[in-house]
């Protein structure tokens, strides 16, 4: 694919944040992109936002940030879903020549919601829901199936993550800003028992369009280091596995989700990190992200500077 | 930027309650007829794209589930929900990602199963510091904005009920939909309950159980596939502000819809859009909103929707007819109104609709609405 520049990042801490609304979150975090892109509202063609009705209490929850995305008689979208997903939407937008400058943005507040209520609408009203599983539920059948024993979830927090893509104009800024060079996301089943939780089937699928896109052949040769969104301790081997990387050494050099990253917004949380690493020092990185029960959701981008 | 038409569409019998089939069942019809209309395989498709409210049934990433109806299983799916214009902003997001070069062929599916669920309290879910309390659901809000509109507009009770008698009647030569009344009167509709003046019940739209696919392919693909594809020749959509109070006249104004309308028929080359456009498949969710549409989208000056309705101009037979599928106000699942508003206009321009076709039609307007005055036009072509 046609590469896509990554102009500015911008993100909130995280932390439960009881003195905070939504769209001051979002604000700060879209501020900081801006700025870092060295652009305006003005400059910004159209938005592609990324929230959960449920955990935000909100139906069409892009009602609240509606103002601090800009989108006041202006286009936008929302993917009801990761942020990193709305990144992969909002590139497309790009290479398809609708909009020339997008801005991304997720956000959640984890600490406001019933974490097991919330993650136990998620799964099937006939037969998976009455069973009382919830997201927690599903990562202990997973690491169990490992042979592994129950993890601990993140610590619940809330913020905000921004991104502003733009069309590429100039072999000349492909040097010098990260850009993105491949996309890939897929769903994998839904019924626990219909899976491998052992694999992540989806995952190796979003995995084989991204390399490809990139002309990526040996990920464990070609990349320099990887952001997985290892919302639980074992799930990073898992999808470091599953994305062909032996004994890669390079897994999550910021820490990862431990943390605490909010849910929907940690895939582009991982983005914004490979963006600022390779800001350092040039390379091709991957970001991950991922949600659902025990992974059902995957999607990655691959990175170049 | 790479063309795409519409190669196909499928919808399923739309009715109060679906309670035959679940969600994932529902979806399936929809998508099976839709395949089965664009003569490919579920194999063929590249990427879906789905479309639901998730607060009206009160799930959370109801694609987890329902994706697998929707052919979702190890490709690329993501779900696009804006309130309202959900449908119409999938198969805009579908359009733009099959139009980038990934994917040669999108499969963009919604649906909405309302009597899984509460309506009104999805409805109600917005900002819960200023606005839950004066909200009140979709037929409070509107029976504010209504009354502003008809103050300045002159628009009388008879004149929206002969949207929704037309509405009904034009249902009733569509198979899928839902509320289907060939013999209906404007004194009917105007004796029907009051629910909030002005708005009596027959002037609502209904809540509906059903779903709608649509299939894109790229140009290459699509001269291949289909002797006569619907051509995506504009897509633009319009936000704005989130709260009731802070919209100016919301009806009178509908400056997204304008904005978006305009900027669609300029791509376009439309300069007189009630004699260049063949057939419209507005998203009216209230009969009073028609009207409203009408003079936003440039059908008729400022003032002269009442006239228009009056002439019959937006009739089946008139100079531009006005939803022949019935609309919202005969078939409503939220999530999946806006992909049958695309669809049907889709249909119109392959010369599929049956009974209700526009004989010749080649231009097709469709529009989505949503939140308080959130628009998405869309505008499919014979010609590329």
């Amino acid at each position: 694919m046609e590469p896509v520049s990554i102009l500015g990042v911008g993100r909130t801490d995280y932390d439960p944040k009881p003195a905070m609304a939504i769209p001051e979150m979002v604000h700060r975090a879209v501020q900081a992109a801006l700025t870092d892109a060295g652009l305006t509202m003005a400059d910004v063609d159209a938005r592609v936002t990324a929230s959960v009705d449920l955990w935000d209490g909100l139906t069409a929850s892009n009602v609240a940030v509606t103002e601090v995305v800009g989108a006041v008689m202006q286009p936008e979208a929302r993917v009801a879903g990761d942020g990193l997903l709305a990144v992969c939407h909002a590139a497309m937008s790009i290479l398809a020549g609708a909009y020339k400058v997008v801005l991304v943005a997720a956000h959640c507040k984890a600490s406001m919601g019933d974490r097991w209520a919330i993650t136990n609408w998620t799964f099937d009203p006939i037969y998976q829901q009455p069973l009382g599983l919830g997201d927690l539920a599903a990562a202990a059948l997973q690491a169990s199936v490992l042979g592994l024993a129950p993890p601990l979830p993140c610590p619940p927090a809330d913020g905000a993550a921004a991104l502003i893509l733009s069309r590429s104009f100039t072999s000349h800024s492909a040097l010098h800003t990260p850009h993105l060079i491949g996309l890939g996301w897929a769903l994998d089943e839904h019924y626990l028992g219909d899976r491998d939780l052992a694999d992540s089937p989806a995952l190796r699928e979003a995995a084989r369009r991204a390399y490809a896109l990139a002309g990526i052949a040996d990920p464990n040769r070609d990349l320099s280091f990887t952001e997985l969104s290892d919302h639980f301790d074992y799930q990073r081997a898992l999808w470091a596995s599953a994305l062909g990387l032996d004994s890669f050494p390079s897994i999550n050099p910021s820490g990862g989700l431990a943390k605490g990253v909010p849910p929907f917004v940690a895939g582009l949380d991982r983005l914004v990190e490979v963006v600022l690493r390779l800001r350092e020092s040039p390379g091709t990185a991957l970001a991950h992200g991922c949600w659902g029960p025990a992974g059902q959701g995957q999607a990655i981008t691959l990175v170049r500077r | 930027m790479r063309q795409v038409a519409a190669i196909g569409t499928g919808q399923t019998k739309h009715a109060k309650s679906r309670d035959d089939v679940n969600q994932s069942e529902l979806v399936r019809e929809a998508v099976t007829r839709a395949l089965a209309d664009a003569e490919i395989t579920m194999r063929d498709v590249d990427a879906v794209v789905l479309s639901n409210m998730e607060l009206f049934e009160g799930r959370a990433l109801p694609e987890m589930w329902v994706g697998e109806g929707a052919g979702g299983y190890l490709k690329p799916a993501m779900k696009i929900a804006t309130g309202g214009t959900s449908g119409t902003s999938a198969c805009i997001a579908g359009y733009h990602q099959c139009a980038s070069g990934l994917f040669d062929i999108v499969l963009v599916v919604g649906w909405e199963k309302h009597s899984e669920g509460a309506t009104q309290t999805g409805m109600a879910l917005t900002d819960p510091l200023w606005d839950r309390n004066v909200a009140s659901g979709a037929v409070g809000n509107f029976a504010l904005s209504i009354s502003q509109y008809v103050t300045e507009r002159g628009v009388t009770p008879e004149q929206a009920a002969k949207v929704a008698v037309k509405a009904r009647r034009n249902a009733a030569k569509n198979p899928y939909a839902h509320l289907q009344m060939p013999d209906l009167t404007v004194e009917q509709v105007l004796a029907s309950r009051m629910l909030a003046d002005p708005i009596h019940l027959l002037d609502m739209c209904p809540q509906s159980d059903g779903a709608c696919a649509l299939v894109y392919a790229a140009e290459g693909r699509t001269e291949k596939l289909c002797p006569r594809p619907a051509w995506v020749r504009a897509a633009v959509t319009r936000h704005d502000q989130p709260y009731i109070g802070d919209l100016d006249r919301r009806l009178v104004t509908m400056r997204t819809l304008r904005d978006a309308a305009r900027e669609a028929y300029k791509r376009v080359g439309i300069a007189e859009p009630l004699k260049e456009i063949d057939v419209a498949e507005i998203y009216e969710p209230v009969s009073y909103a028609e009207l409203a549409w009408y003079e936003a989208l440039g059908f008729c000056a400022e003032g002269e929707a009442g006239r228009l309705i009056d002439e019959e101009a937006t009739e089946m037979g008139g100079e531009l007819p006005v939803n022949p599928s019935g609309g919202v106000l005969s078939t409503n699942p939220v999530g999946a109104s806006g992909v049958i508003r695309v669809a049907e206009a889709a249909m119109q321009v392959m010369d599929r609709a049956g009974a209700h076709q526009v004989p010749g039609a080649r231009t097709a307007l469709a529009t989505g609405y949503g939140v308080y005055a959130w628009s998405d036009v869309i505008i499919l072509s014979a010609d590329k």
